[in-house]
């Protein structure tokens, strides 16, 4: 009886040191990959748009997937929606890369929810425009894509629109959208509105005129790219202020578009790509940046009319260039404003426009 | 023994709805109270409360969703009344047709059945080119953003809860106090009102509890059919929480809601029918 006794508990001895051994092996390969791939199996968490998202999935996500192994885990939504989030799970973070633009870059650096990159983890960072590679100061962001705010107009029922001012046409209302305050280039359109009938960016006060008398005229005020697409696709609009990421799929319409370069040029501003303060997997986020700035990235992005390159050594065909953020001639009537001011502004500009539209 | 036997099997059974309510019910409800007269130093103070009040725009907004929410319950309860007595009617059969086509919509994303909103109600959408074709518009109407698409959408919403609850309440209704009610003199239209609808009562309280309430609080359908420039309290709570990360103030909205709805669910049940208090 006691020797069964004792051949029991060596047997289960030797079990739980088998398995010990077998965990800790397994541990350890997953910790250095067993074919070359140091994070395999490991997942990264990515806040971003959902805008284009078979696309982006196509371009970035799954050959990203693919070359290291990794699974991509998306959390989508618009600048707000994330970064709320991002705030209220600041004590126990879950993005590792934070994708923010304007505005909502500078306001995630200034709640602390992003943190610096290292600058030499990012073989491709060289390669970007000058002004991309740290649009926020102190390493806190890539600008990774660079995009545009334009107007565009239906060629069919309106005449050809080549200012700012034209938005106040008569013929214009009830045709007319802009974006809504609290998107990326809502505040854009105040500065624009105030250089076109005041000569100035910065007398917002007439801006904001202009924009109380354009609401009667406003079919509604879009909070999406995929809102104004709708609106498009209906026929509800036909003049609209529009970011050119979304052009490709405005030309897919299949309506009648043109889009031009207003008297007052254009609004410039780049997409950017920060690590998530808190990440545990900081050389992943890096691999991952690096792999959005990537030649072949930016490329199959621009032919696909989704992302302008922020790379200056992206070739692109002339009939793909006409319809992206790109060229010597358009990027030099891009207008760049100041993320501190225009968050600074913001719940005192969102107040007055709340104030015109709920009359 | 077997009658508390009878009882804890009655409290283990209650146990885990009442468990689900306290932990994700009840406990954001005192979160969300506390945090709307948390003071800004600490403490209670009605403060907040004074602010979203004393704002002209909140109060522009708030009696607009009231002002739908009180168009769109009375439009149900007029049409819900009528189906769902008509359904209770019903052989068991055509009943369970009839009823499958009453939950059909419920079984479809709000989100799908508000977007066939905007092939219906947009400027070359269905309503308009009827319109337009048949000589009664010459150009289409603004149909879309509009008062009026939200309160459309929203009564699409809600109608099949109130047929549901109606037909429920009225399935109680015995046919022999309908037959006894006939037999004694009252005409139809008599008895529908004097009977059937007091002794329906409970249900419509309900029903227009739930379609109010819901009228109220929907963001979807309010964001998709009226935009940015018909906001509601729903569509202002979520700019105060998650672009201006005013909690607080988002806060405070909330409760209002929520007393709002108070206020008409106690409100209606002073108009129960005396004789069935």
């Amino acid at each position: 009886m006691r020797k069964t006794r004792n051949l029991f508990v060596l047997v289960i001895f030797l079990l739980t040191l088998g398995t010990q051994l077998f965990a800790s092996a397994e541990k350890e390969s997953a910790a250095t990959g067993t074919d070359g791939m140091p994070y395999k199996g490991q997942e990264l968490t990515i806040s971003m748009w959902g805008y284009n998202m078979d696309l982006l999935e196509k371009n970035i996500i799954k050959p990203f997937e693919e070359k290291y192994g990794v699974k991509i885990i998306v959390e989508t939504g618009n600048n707000s929606a994330r970064f709320t989030k991002m705030v209220a799970r600041k004590d126990n973070p879950l993005v590792d890369v934070a994708l923010f633009a304007g505005s909502w870059a500078y306001k995630a650096m200034d709640e602390g929810i992003i943190k610096p990159y290292d600058p030499s983890k990012l073989t491709n960072l060289s390669a970007l425009m000058e002004n991309a590679k740290d649009p926020l100061g102190g390493n806190y962001a890539v600008g990774y894509t660079i995009q545009h705010l334009g107007l565009f107009y239906r060629t069919d029922k309106v005449a050809e629109i080549t200012s700012w001012r034209d938005l106040s046409r008569d013929e214009l209302k009830g045709v007319l959208s802009i974006p809504g305050i609290t998107t990326t280039y809502g505040p854009s359109v105040v500065y624009m509105l105030s250089k076109a009938w005041a000569g100035d960016f910065n007398a917002t006060d007439v801006g904001w005129q202009k924009i109380e008398e354009l609401e009667p005229s406003l079919v509604t005020a879009y909070n999406r790219s995929s809102e104004l697409n709708t609106l498009i696709s209906q026929e509800e609009v036909y003049v609209a202020p529009y970011s050119s990421f979304a052009w490709g799929t405005i030309l897919g319409s299949g309506l009648p578009v043109a889009n031009v370069i207003p008297e007052e040029g254009l609004v410039g501003s780049f997409s950017m790509v920060s690590i998530g303060a808190g990440t545990k997997k900081e050389d992943l986020a890096h691999l991952y940046i690096d792999h959005l700035l990537s030649y072949d990235v930016q490329m199959a992005e621009a032919l696909d009319l989704v992302d302008s390159p922020a790379r200056t050594d992206i070739d692109l065909p002339p009939e793909i260039a006409v319809n992206l953020t790109y060229g010597d001639e358009l990027l030099s009537q891009l207008h760049f404003f100041d993320h501190k001011e225009m968050a600074d502004v913001q719940e005192e500009w969102i107040a007055r426009w709340n104030k015109i539209f709920s009359n | 023994m077997n009658r508390f036997h009878f009882k804890n099997t009655f409290i283990l059974l209650l146990l885990p709805g009442i468990i689900f309510l306290i932990i994700f019910f009840l406990s954001p409800l005192i979160f969300v109270l506390m945090e709307s007269f948390k003071g800004a130093e600490g403490g209670i103070s009605f403060i907040r409360y004074r602010e979203v009040l004393s704002d002209p725009q909140f109060r522009f907004v708030f009696i607009r969703t009231l002002k739908m929410a009180l168009i769109v319950t009375p439009i149900a309860v007029l049409v819900g009344y009528p189906s769902a007595y008509f359904i209770t009617k019903l052989s068991s059969a055509k009943k369970s047709i009839l009823m499958s086509l009453v939950i059909l919509p419920l079984m479809t994303s709000p989100v799908a059945r508000t977007y066939a909103w905007i092939v219906i109600l947009g400027k070359y959408g269905i309503i308009n080119q009827s319109l337009t074709s048949l000589g009664i518009l010459r150009e289409p109407a603004r149909l879309m953003y509009t008062e009026g698409a939200i309160i459309v959408g929203l009564l699409q919403l809600f109608l099949p809860i109130m047929i549901l609850t109606l037909v429920s309440a009225m399935e109680n209704v015995q046919d022999e106090v309908e037959e006894a009610a006939l037999s004694l003199g009252s005409g139809k239209a008599g008895c529908f009102f004097r009977v059937i609808v007091p002794l329906s009562f409970d249900g419509l309280i309900l029903g227009v509890t739930l379609v109010f309430t819901g009228s109220i609080t929907a963001y979807v359908t309010p964001a998709i059919l009226g935009g940015a420039k018909v906001l509601t309290l729903s569509t202002l709570m979520r700019q105060e929480a998650l672009v201006l990360m005013n909690w607080e103030g988002a806060t405070v909205i909330a409760v209002i809601m929520i007393l709002t709805t108070l206020v008409l669910y106690n409100g209606l049940r002073l108009f129960k029918p005396r004789t069935l208090v």
